[in-house]
């Protein structure tokens, strides 16, 4: 019987992975992926406006121009703006006519009088916010530096004056810290990494148990099926093929980031700006949790509660699959399924932006659901690995239950054709032995 | 031997199969006959195993029926059961690997039995795109596959034509010498007569009618007589004991009620002119069913 459930289980994959319409999901799927952690530079290849450098001209006497040159190169750095070079002109009626041209550069006059510094930006359309922050935030401290220069203040009190306000932020609350603003980054990317993926192939799971069983059991190929291995086995070949299945995407999908983030870096793209320095805190903030101490059993309980979480799944697709007499039942009913599911994936969203919600603590414990709420919970530090044995007991209760009962549903579904008193008839083979 | 032992089965309240015996030794054919809805799915996934019984045994060769023995059963659906995205080819690779059989043994015997089917071509072909004959030729292969000592053919003749027709019962004909117990069941009738030595006939789950053939046909009492010739139908009708008198193209079909009124007909006929056909024959299994199973919904009703 070994060796036919062994079979089983190798036609199950193979009717999902030997076919010319997985060789062509996954090429799609590499490419797709590859594309979107490259896609800056896939649209920068392209070219466009945002790729021409146009020109900020400056007018005014010698200490403005250099002093405003000066800060708004160091602001535009600062903010990875490369779209302008900044000119000296003493020709203003000049670039005025060449602006009347739909040209992009941008005339700054800077008058110093003696009184009072003034500027006048000058420009075809309206400027892009950013370009006109940093213009305007050049101006104030060219405008500072110049008045700061011509005043008598010894140079000790110009870099006093200069320097920037020490603030020492001070929290009262334990549950707010100097990470506070990282969490939210921390939360915006455990959902993407974790959630997203485990949610795409809980969907895959769903459908392809469906119409596996849909498909035996409408071409009464069941009959002959069962025939030959017993309900029992033929249920865990399903689970385990379509499982296995689920998992070798999910490395697939894996990989392919991986392909991409190379390929990122074959381009010459840094992990875009400032990711070093985001992920750098977001390991702190995990660390501050203390969630690193335990990451070892942490990662293997994860890990348990979604592999659990696949066969729980997969359990409940195959009993209502059972149940249902063509595809379009089973699509109907799989509905609920999905709702679930969606609704793991928002909670899962609000748990870094409502903290310490105990309705999402408690929902983190419901099996189906748990193995997005949990593992997010764990690394927002709002749960202990305590917490997720906890989820991971419970799902393991539901998986015994629904294999114990839902498996006489099954074998009462598999050979029932009739919609008929469906209900009556599935709570009749739960109380059969 | 196959030995059903009173089994009955209750879907709910309904009851499906009540207090169903019968054997068959091997080598022998058996008929399990009834109206749709009559039992025989219910019984044959029963003797399967497919589902349980709430009362009554199933023994093959004093065994009862579990998965230890399944390899040796073949089992002919009476709706198609072919998975219909697969070829023939790994249809068989699948069904042949359920029942034990290892690859090299099920692709050489595939190879014969396509042969002697007639349809090797069909090798590579996806089920879907096979004719309906053509389907139910592969789905019996299938059955065949394992070379069952037990064969459960459900309305095996479906789909087929008269030549394809006689070349499955040439197949079920060498399974029977081979010493294979077979059950049969078909709404054509005259396949049954021609196979079956033994039958039952179901009404609403219940056994209504069941033995050896011949007997039952001798033990019916009514006889049918033949008659061509100048005869006056309505004189005939009247003679005590004839139940019918029916007239196809220019032949006389003479319903009896049993052998004793063979003489009063023969002494009528004996009146008449340009007499050329006077024969007494036995009823037919369709006569026979449409009479037990309109008798039974009658004292139902």
């Amino acid at each position: 019987m070994k060796k036919k459930i062994k079979y089983l289980i190798k036609v199950c994959l193979d009717k999902k992975i030997k076919t010319k319409w997985f060789k062509i999901t996954n090429v799609l799927l590499v490419i797709l992926i590859v594309g979107i952690i490259n896609l800056n530079s896939i649209v920068k290849s392209f070219g466009g406006d945002f790729d021409k450098t146009n020109t900020i001209y400056v007018s005014g006497d010698e200490v403005s121009y250099n002093t405003f040159k000066s800060y708004l190169e160091s602001y535009m750095k600062s903010a990875d703006s490369t779209k302008y070079k900044i000119k000296y002109t003493n020709d203003v009626d000049k670039v005025t006519t060449d602006l009347k041209k739909k040209s992009k550069d941008i005339l700054v006059t800077i008058t110093n009088d003696k009184n009072n510094i003034s500027s006048e930006v000058t420009s075809y359309e309206s400027v892009d916010a950013l370009t006109y922050q940093l213009i305007e935030s050049s101006l104030s401290s060219s405008k500072m530096i110049i008045y700061l220069n011509s005043s008598s203040l010894t140079n000790e009190e110009k870099t006093s004056l200069l320097s920037p306000i020490k603030i020492e932020r001070v929290y009262l609350s334990d549950t707010i810290d100097k990470y506070s603003a990282t969490r939210e980054t921390l939360g915006a990317i455990i959902v993407p990494i974790f959630i997203v993926p485990f949610f795409m192939l809980i969907i895959m799971l769903i459908q392809f148990i469906g119409a596996d069983i849909n498909e035996e059991k409408t071409t009464r190929g069941m009959e002959i099926i069962i025939s030959s291995v017993p309900p029992k086995a033929h249920f865990f070949s399903k689970i385990i093929g379509s499982t296995l299945f689920v998992l070798l995407q999910g490395g697939l999908f894996i990989l392919y980031f991986g392909i991409g983030l190379i390929v990122k870096r074959g381009l010459g793209g840094s992990y875009s700006a400032g990711t070093t320095e985001t992920l750098n805190n977001v390991l702190e903030v995990i660390k501050s949790y203390g969630v690193l101490d335990n990451i070892v059993p942490a990662i293997l309980v994860i890990v348990l509660l979604f592999l659990v979480s696949f066969v729980a799944y997969s359990l409940l697709a195959g009993i209502l699959a059972s149940m249902t007499t063509s595809i379009e039942d089973y699509q109907q009913l799989q509905a609920p399924l999905m709702i679930i599911c969606v609704t793991g994936y928002y909670l899962a969203i609000m748990a870094s932006m409502l903290e310490g919600s105990v309705f999402i603590k408690i929902a983190s414990y419901i099996p189906f659901i748990s193995a997005m709420l949990a593992p997010i919970l764990y690394l927002l530090g709002q749960a202990t690995i305590f917490d997720l044995l906890i989820s991971l007991g419970t799902l393991i209760i539901v998986v015994y239950l629904l294999f114990e009962y839902g498996l006489r549903v099954y074998k009462i579904g598999i050979l029932n054709y009739s919609s008929k008193d469906l209900w009556k008839k599935v709570f009749k083979s739960i109380k059969e032995k | 031997m196959l030995k059903v032992e009173h089994i009955t089965k209750y879907y709910g309240d309904f009851l499906a199969v009540d207090d169903l015996s019968f054997e068959i030794k091997d080598g022998e054919i058996f008929g399990l006959l009834g109206v749709n809805g009559a039992g025989k799915t219910t019984t044959f996934r029963m003797i399967l195993g497919l589902l349980d019984k709430n009362a009554g045994t199933v023994l093959l060769n004093g065994k009862p029926i579990d998965y230890s023995v399944t390899d040796k059963i073949g089992f002919v659906t009476e709706e198609r059961s072919l998975l219909l995205k697969m070829t023939v080819k790994e249809q068989a690779l699948f069904y042949g690997a359920l029942k034990g059989m290892d690859e090299e043994a099920i692709l050489k015997r595939l190879d014969s039995l396509l042969k002697k089917f007639n349809i090797s071509e069909y090798l590579n072909r996806k089920m879907k795109e096979l004719s309906k004959g053509n389907q139910q030729k592969i789905q019996f292969i299938m059955a065949i596959l394992n070379e069952p000592r037990l064969l459960i053919l459900d309305e095996p003749f479906s789909g087929l034509d008269p030549i394809n027709t006689e070349l499955f019962k040439d197949v079920i004909r060498e399974y029977k010498k081979d010493g294979c117990m077979i059950i049969f069941s078909s709404h054509q009738l005259e396949h049954v007569e021609q196979f079956c030595e033994k039958l039952v006939i179901l009404v609403n789950g219940k056994s209504v009618l069941s033995g050896d053939l011949k007997k039952i046909k001798e033990d019916y009492r009514r006889k049918n007589i033949k008659i061509m010739g100048d005869i006056d139908k309505n004189k005939l009708a009247k003679i005590k004991g004839v139940i019918k008198v029916t007239k196809d193209n220019l032949e006389y079909l003479v319903s009896i009620e049993n052998a004793d009124v063979v003489n009063k007909v023969f002494k009528y006929i004996s009146t008449c002119a340009n007499i050329t056909k006077f024969e007494v024959e036995e009823p037919s299994l369709n006569e026979i069913f449409i009479n037990v199973v309109g008798e039974s919904y009658e004292k139902k009703d």
